[in-house]
Protein backbone atom coordinates (compact mmCIF):
# COMPACT_ATOMS: atom_id res chain seq x y z
CA UNK A 1 0.00 0.00 0.00
CA UNK A 2 2.81 2.39 0.92
CA UNK A 3 4.57 1.55 -2.34
CA UNK A 4 1.41 2.30 -4.28
CA UNK A 5 1.12 5.75 -2.67
CA UNK A 6 4.78 6.35 -3.29
CA UNK A 7 4.43 5.47 -7.01
CA UNK A 8 1.33 7.66 -7.38
CA UNK A 9 3.05 10.63 -5.74
CA UNK A 10 6.15 10.12 -7.89
CA UNK A 11 4.02 9.95 -11.04
CA UNK A 12 2.20 13.13 -10.06
CA UNK A 13 5.52 14.87 -9.40
CA UNK A 14 6.89 13.73 -12.79
CA UNK A 15 3.72 14.92 -14.58
CA UNK A 16 3.73 18.28 -12.85
CA UNK A 17 7.45 18.83 -13.37
CA UNK A 18 7.09 17.84 -17.06
CA UNK A 19 4.27 20.35 -17.45
CA UNK A 20 6.31 23.05 -15.76
CA UNK A 21 9.34 22.13 -17.85
CA UNK A 22 7.22 22.45 -21.01
CA UNK A 23 6.18 25.98 -19.94
CA UNK A 24 9.78 26.89 -19.13
CA UNK A 25 11.01 25.49 -22.42
CA UNK A 26 8.37 27.51 -24.26
CA UNK A 27 9.50 30.75 -22.59
CA UNK A 28 13.13 29.85 -23.12
CA UNK A 29 12.44 29.19 -26.80
CA UNK A 30 10.62 32.52 -27.11
CA UNK A 31 13.57 34.31 -25.53
CA UNK A 32 16.01 32.57 -27.84
CA UNK A 33 13.89 33.34 -30.90
CA UNK A 34 13.67 36.99 -29.89
CA UNK A 35 17.40 37.14 -29.26
CA UNK A 36 18.02 35.67 -32.71
CA UNK A 37 15.66 38.23 -34.29
CA UNK A 38 17.44 41.08 -32.51
CA UNK A 39 20.84 39.93 -33.76
CA UNK A 40 19.50 39.44 -37.30
CA UNK A 41 18.17 42.99 -37.30
CA UNK A 42 21.46 44.22 -35.78
CA UNK A 43 23.18 42.98 -38.93
CA UNK A 44 21.06 45.38 -41.00
CA UNK A 45 21.61 48.60 -39.05
CA UNK A 46 24.58 49.74 -41.22
CA UNK A 47 25.69 52.44 -38.82
CA UNK A 48 22.18 53.64 -37.98
CA UNK A 49 22.69 54.92 -34.42
CA UNK A 50 19.00 55.24 -33.57
CA UNK A 51 18.34 51.68 -34.67
CA UNK A 52 21.38 50.48 -32.74
CA UNK A 53 20.03 52.23 -29.63
CA UNK A 54 16.65 50.54 -30.13
CA UNK A 55 18.37 47.18 -30.41
CA UNK A 56 20.31 47.90 -27.22
CA UNK A 57 16.97 48.49 -25.52
CA UNK A 58 15.73 45.19 -26.94
CA UNK A 59 18.82 43.42 -25.59
CA UNK A 60 18.32 45.05 -22.17
CA UNK A 61 14.71 43.91 -22.18
CA UNK A 62 15.81 40.37 -23.00
CA UNK A 63 18.34 40.59 -20.17
CA UNK A 64 15.52 41.61 -17.81
CA UNK A 65 13.47 38.72 -19.12
CA UNK A 66 16.37 36.33 -18.46
CA UNK A 67 16.75 37.70 -14.93
CA UNK A 68 13.04 37.37 -14.30
CA UNK A 69 13.12 33.85 -15.74
CA UNK A 70 15.95 32.86 -13.39
CA UNK A 71 14.64 34.69 -10.35
CA UNK A 72 10.98 33.85 -10.81
CA UNK A 73 11.13 30.10 -10.32
CA UNK A 74 9.39 28.87 -7.21
CA UNK A 75 10.36 25.86 -5.09
CA UNK A 76 14.09 26.61 -5.23
CA UNK A 77 14.18 26.69 -9.01
CA UNK A 78 12.26 23.44 -9.56
CA UNK A 79 8.73 24.81 -9.56
CA UNK A 80 6.60 26.88 -11.86
CA UNK A 81 7.32 30.54 -12.63
CA UNK A 82 5.53 32.96 -10.36
CA UNK A 83 2.70 34.88 -12.08
CA UNK A 84 4.58 38.13 -11.53
CA UNK A 85 7.74 36.73 -13.14
CA UNK A 86 5.69 35.43 -16.08
CA UNK A 87 4.13 38.84 -16.51
CA UNK A 88 7.51 40.54 -16.34
CA UNK A 89 8.91 38.14 -18.94
CA UNK A 90 5.93 38.74 -21.22
CA UNK A 91 6.31 42.53 -20.88
CA UNK A 92 10.05 42.29 -21.48
CA UNK A 93 9.47 40.14 -24.56
CA UNK A 94 6.90 42.67 -25.84
CA UNK A 95 9.40 45.45 -25.13
CA UNK A 96 12.15 43.64 -27.04
CA UNK A 97 9.78 42.90 -29.93
CA UNK A 98 8.56 46.50 -30.10
CA UNK A 99 12.10 47.91 -29.84
CA UNK A 100 13.21 45.59 -32.66
CA UNK A 101 10.25 46.70 -34.78
CA UNK A 102 11.20 50.31 -34.07
CA UNK A 103 14.76 49.60 -35.19
CA UNK A 104 13.37 48.09 -38.39
CA UNK A 105 11.21 51.18 -38.90
CA UNK A 106 14.26 53.41 -38.54
CA UNK A 107 16.26 51.24 -40.97
CA UNK A 108 13.36 51.38 -43.43
CA UNK A 109 13.17 55.16 -42.93
CA UNK A 110 16.83 55.55 -43.90
CA UNK A 111 16.34 53.28 -46.92
CA UNK A 112 13.21 55.18 -47.97
CA UNK A 113 15.07 58.48 -47.55
CA UNK A 114 17.80 57.23 -49.89
CA UNK A 115 15.15 56.02 -52.34
CA UNK A 116 13.37 59.36 -52.19
CA UNK A 117 16.66 61.13 -52.83
CA UNK A 118 17.30 58.92 -55.86
CA UNK A 119 13.73 59.52 -57.08
CA UNK A 120 14.16 63.28 -56.69
CA UNK A 121 17.39 63.18 -58.71
CA UNK A 122 15.73 61.10 -61.43
CA UNK A 123 12.75 63.48 -61.25
CA UNK A 124 15.05 66.44 -61.92
CA UNK A 125 16.66 64.62 -64.87
CA UNK A 126 13.34 63.59 -66.42
CA UNK A 127 11.84 67.03 -65.79
CA UNK A 128 14.82 68.61 -67.56
CA UNK A 129 14.43 66.32 -70.56
CA UNK A 130 10.70 66.92 -70.65
CA UNK A 131 11.30 70.65 -70.57
CA UNK A 132 13.55 70.33 -73.60
CA UNK A 133 10.93 68.28 -75.42
CA UNK A 134 8.21 70.74 -74.47
CA UNK A 135 10.31 73.65 -75.68
CA UNK A 136 10.91 71.78 -78.92
CA UNK A 137 7.19 71.08 -79.19
CA UNK A 138 6.39 74.75 -78.59
CA UNK A 139 9.00 75.70 -81.19
CA UNK A 140 7.48 73.27 -83.68
CA UNK A 141 4.00 74.66 -83.05
CA UNK A 142 5.35 78.17 -83.53
CA UNK A 143 7.02 77.11 -86.77
CA UNK A 144 3.79 75.43 -87.93
CA UNK A 145 1.99 78.71 -87.26
CA UNK A 146 4.67 80.54 -89.20
CA UNK A 147 4.30 78.04 -92.03
CA UNK A 148 0.56 78.65 -92.19
CA UNK A 149 1.18 82.39 -92.19
CA UNK A 150 3.76 81.93 -94.93
CA UNK A 151 1.28 79.93 -97.00
CA UNK A 152 -1.29 82.71 -96.63
CA UNK A 153 1.31 85.33 -97.54
CA UNK A 154 2.43 83.22 -100.50
CA UNK A 155 -1.14 83.06 -101.79
CA UNK A 156 -1.50 86.80 -101.31
CA UNK A 157 1.78 87.31 -103.15
CA UNK A 158 0.56 85.20 -106.06
CA UNK A 159 -2.65 87.24 -106.18
CA UNK A 160 -0.61 90.46 -106.11
CA UNK A 161 1.64 89.12 -108.85
CA UNK A 162 -1.39 88.31 -111.00
CA UNK A 163 -2.79 91.78 -110.31
CA UNK A 164 0.59 93.31 -111.17
CA UNK A 165 0.73 91.36 -114.42
CA UNK A 166 -2.74 92.61 -115.30
CA UNK A 167 -1.76 96.14 -114.37
CA UNK A 168 1.45 95.93 -116.42
CA UNK A 169 -0.52 94.84 -119.47
CA UNK A 170 -2.98 97.66 -118.82
CA UNK A 171 -0.09 100.10 -118.48
CA UNK A 172 1.38 98.81 -121.74
CA UNK A 173 -1.96 99.17 -123.48
CA UNK A 174 -2.41 102.67 -122.12
CA UNK A 175 1.15 103.59 -123.07
CA UNK A 176 0.46 102.40 -126.62
CA UNK A 177 -2.71 104.41 -126.75
CA UNK A 178 -0.91 107.42 -125.36
CA UNK A 179 1.82 107.07 -127.95
CA UNK A 180 -0.76 106.86 -130.64
CA UNK A 181 -2.47 109.92 -129.19
CA UNK A 182 0.84 111.78 -129.13
CA UNK A 183 1.51 110.84 -132.75
CA UNK A 184 -1.97 112.00 -133.69
CA UNK A 185 -1.38 115.23 -131.82
CA UNK A 186 1.87 115.76 -133.69
CA UNK A 187 0.17 114.96 -136.96
CA UNK A 188 -2.60 117.33 -136.02
CA UNK A 189 -0.08 120.05 -135.26
CA UNK A 190 1.66 119.41 -138.55
CA UNK A 191 -1.68 119.50 -140.34
CA UNK A 192 -2.61 122.70 -138.56
CA UNK A 193 0.69 124.21 -139.58
CA UNK A 194 0.14 123.03 -143.15
CA UNK A 195 -3.37 124.46 -143.04
CA UNK A 196 -1.96 127.76 -141.78
CA UNK A 197 0.66 127.75 -144.53
CA UNK A 198 -1.99 126.99 -147.09
CA UNK A 199 -4.17 129.71 -145.69
CA UNK A 200 -1.23 132.11 -145.90
CA UNK A 201 -0.49 130.95 -149.41
CA UNK A 202 -4.12 131.22 -150.32
CA UNK A 203 -4.27 134.71 -148.96
CA UNK A 204 -1.11 135.63 -150.89
CA UNK A 205 -2.48 134.16 -154.07
CA UNK A 206 -5.83 135.78 -153.54
CA UNK A 207 -4.10 139.10 -153.05
CA UNK A 208 -1.97 138.44 -156.12
CA UNK A 209 -5.04 137.48 -158.12
CA UNK A 210 -6.85 140.56 -157.04
CA UNK A 211 -3.86 142.65 -158.06
CA UNK A 212 -3.72 141.01 -161.47
CA UNK A 213 -7.45 141.13 -162.12
CA UNK A 214 -7.51 144.84 -163.28
CA UNK A 215 -4.63 144.12 -165.62
CA UNK A 216 -6.59 141.32 -167.14
CA UNK A 217 -9.57 143.55 -167.49
CA UNK A 218 -7.42 146.12 -169.44
CA UNK A 219 -5.39 143.69 -171.38
CA UNK A 220 -7.01 140.39 -171.57
CA UNK A 221 -3.84 138.72 -172.42
CA UNK A 222 -3.65 135.26 -171.21
CA UNK A 223 -0.49 135.28 -169.38
CA UNK A 224 0.99 131.87 -168.74
CA UNK A 225 0.51 130.69 -165.11
CA UNK A 226 3.67 129.38 -163.48
CA UNK A 227 3.68 125.66 -162.70
CA UNK A 228 4.17 126.05 -158.95
CA UNK A 229 1.15 128.37 -158.75
CA UNK A 230 -0.94 125.80 -160.62
CA UNK A 231 -0.04 123.13 -158.12
CA UNK A 232 -0.93 125.38 -155.21
CA UNK A 233 -4.30 126.14 -156.70
CA UNK A 234 -5.04 122.48 -157.21
CA UNK A 235 -4.28 121.80 -153.68
CA UNK B 1 21.37 54.03 27.59
CA UNK B 2 19.17 51.14 26.63
CA UNK B 3 16.24 53.47 26.09
CA UNK B 4 18.34 55.73 23.91
CA UNK B 5 19.43 52.83 21.74
CA UNK B 6 15.88 51.57 21.42
CA UNK B 7 14.52 55.01 20.49
CA UNK B 8 17.36 55.51 17.99
CA UNK B 9 16.56 52.14 16.42
CA UNK B 10 12.86 53.05 16.29
CA UNK B 11 13.69 56.37 14.67
CA UNK B 12 15.93 54.62 12.14
CA UNK B 13 13.21 52.09 11.34
CA UNK B 14 10.67 54.90 10.91
CA UNK B 15 12.92 56.83 8.55
CA UNK B 16 13.83 53.74 6.59
CA UNK B 17 10.16 52.90 6.03
CA UNK B 18 8.55 56.32 5.68
CA UNK B 19 11.24 58.09 3.70
CA UNK B 20 11.06 55.78 0.66
CA UNK B 21 7.27 55.75 0.96
CA UNK B 22 7.32 59.50 0.67
CA UNK B 23 9.86 59.76 -2.17
CA UNK B 24 9.48 56.64 -4.34
CA UNK B 25 5.97 57.29 -5.71
CA UNK B 26 6.97 60.80 -6.77
CA UNK B 27 9.32 59.57 -9.49
CA UNK B 28 6.87 57.12 -11.12
CA UNK B 29 4.06 59.68 -10.92
CA UNK B 30 6.17 62.29 -12.72
CA UNK B 31 7.24 59.69 -15.24
CA UNK B 32 3.66 58.49 -15.68
CA UNK B 33 2.43 62.02 -16.27
CA UNK B 34 5.22 62.70 -18.75
CA UNK B 35 4.33 59.58 -20.69
CA UNK B 36 0.62 60.37 -20.60
CA UNK B 37 1.30 63.87 -21.91
CA UNK B 38 3.55 62.47 -24.61
CA UNK B 39 0.88 59.95 -25.63
CA UNK B 40 -1.79 62.69 -25.67
CA UNK B 41 0.45 64.97 -27.72
CA UNK B 42 1.34 62.12 -30.07
CA UNK B 43 -2.34 61.66 -30.86
CA UNK B 44 -2.44 65.16 -32.37
CA UNK B 45 0.60 64.58 -34.59
CA UNK B 46 1.24 62.25 -37.50
CA UNK B 47 1.69 59.42 -34.97
CA UNK B 48 -2.04 59.70 -34.23
CA UNK B 49 -2.76 59.35 -37.92
CA UNK B 50 -0.33 56.61 -38.86
CA UNK B 51 0.30 54.66 -35.61
CA UNK B 52 -2.79 55.14 -33.50
CA UNK B 53 -2.83 51.49 -32.40
CA UNK B 54 0.63 51.91 -30.87
CA UNK B 55 -0.46 55.05 -29.05
CA UNK B 56 -3.51 53.22 -27.72
CA UNK B 57 -1.32 50.33 -26.57
CA UNK B 58 1.04 52.80 -24.88
CA UNK B 59 -1.87 54.52 -23.11
CA UNK B 60 -3.17 51.16 -21.93
CA UNK B 61 0.30 50.23 -20.73
CA UNK B 62 0.64 53.49 -18.80
CA UNK B 63 -2.76 52.94 -17.18
CA UNK B 64 -1.79 49.39 -16.17
CA UNK B 65 1.55 50.67 -14.84
CA UNK B 66 -0.32 53.21 -12.72
CA UNK B 67 -2.51 50.45 -11.29
CA UNK B 68 0.49 48.21 -10.64
CA UNK B 69 2.39 51.06 -8.95
CA UNK B 70 -0.64 51.63 -6.73
CA UNK B 71 -0.79 47.91 -5.98
CA UNK B 72 2.88 47.89 -5.03
CA UNK B 73 3.97 45.77 -7.99
CA UNK B 74 6.81 48.10 -8.82
CA UNK B 75 8.87 45.67 -10.81
CA UNK B 76 6.06 44.90 -13.27
CA UNK B 77 5.02 48.56 -13.35
CA UNK B 78 8.58 49.65 -14.17
CA UNK B 79 8.70 47.15 -17.05
CA UNK B 80 5.36 48.48 -18.24
CA UNK B 81 6.68 52.03 -18.19
CA UNK B 82 9.64 50.92 -20.28
CA UNK B 83 7.30 49.17 -22.68
CA UNK B 84 5.11 52.29 -22.89
CA UNK B 85 8.16 54.45 -23.62
CA UNK B 86 9.26 52.11 -26.38
CA UNK B 87 5.72 51.95 -27.77
CA UNK B 88 5.66 55.74 -27.97
CA UNK B 89 9.07 55.72 -29.67
CA UNK B 90 7.76 53.02 -31.99
CA UNK B 91 4.68 55.13 -32.78
CA UNK B 92 6.87 58.10 -33.73
CA UNK B 93 9.23 55.94 -35.79
CA UNK B 94 6.36 54.08 -37.49
CA UNK B 95 4.56 57.33 -38.29
CA UNK B 96 7.71 58.85 -39.76
CA UNK B 97 8.33 55.69 -41.77
CA UNK B 98 4.75 55.47 -43.10
CA UNK B 99 4.64 59.17 -43.92
CA UNK B 100 7.92 58.93 -45.80
CA UNK B 101 6.84 55.74 -47.58
CA UNK B 102 3.65 57.46 -48.70
CA UNK B 103 5.67 60.38 -49.99
CA UNK B 104 8.02 57.99 -51.77
CA UNK B 105 5.05 56.18 -53.31
CA UNK B 106 3.52 59.46 -54.50
CA UNK B 107 6.80 60.72 -55.96
CA UNK B 108 7.49 57.32 -57.56
CA UNK B 109 4.07 57.40 -59.17
CA UNK B 110 4.65 60.96 -60.41
CA UNK B 111 8.05 59.97 -61.74
CA UNK B 112 6.53 57.00 -63.60
CA UNK B 113 3.98 59.32 -65.19
CA UNK B 114 6.72 61.73 -66.21
CA UNK B 115 8.84 58.89 -67.59
CA UNK B 116 5.85 57.58 -69.56
CA UNK B 117 5.31 61.07 -70.96
CA UNK B 118 8.98 61.34 -71.85
CA UNK B 119 8.78 57.96 -73.58
CA UNK B 120 5.79 59.17 -75.61
CA UNK B 121 7.81 62.25 -76.59
CA UNK B 122 10.70 60.01 -77.60
CA UNK B 123 8.46 57.85 -79.74
CA UNK B 124 6.98 60.97 -81.30
CA UNK B 125 3.45 60.30 -80.05
CA UNK B 126 3.19 63.51 -78.07
CA UNK B 127 4.65 65.87 -80.62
Amino acid sequence: MKWRYLILISAWCVTVSTAFAADKNKISAQLEAMRSTVETVAGKTEGNREAAADLDQARNALRYADDSFKAGKSMFGFGDLTPEAEKEIKISLDTAERATATALSRIEYVRATAELEAIEKQFAVVTGKLKLFEERKAEMERLRGEEIKCQVISKELETIKAEKTALVSQVEQLSGERNRADKLKIEQLELSRTVDELKTENARLTALQEKQTPEIKTAPVTAPVPDDQKKTIKK
Amino acid sequence: MRNVIISACMALICFSTFAPAATVPVVPETRLQQLEQRAAKGATTTAGEYANELLDAAKQCIAEARINFSAGKESVATRQLELATIQLNAADAKAAEKELLEKVAVRRSELKKLEARLERFRQGEDN
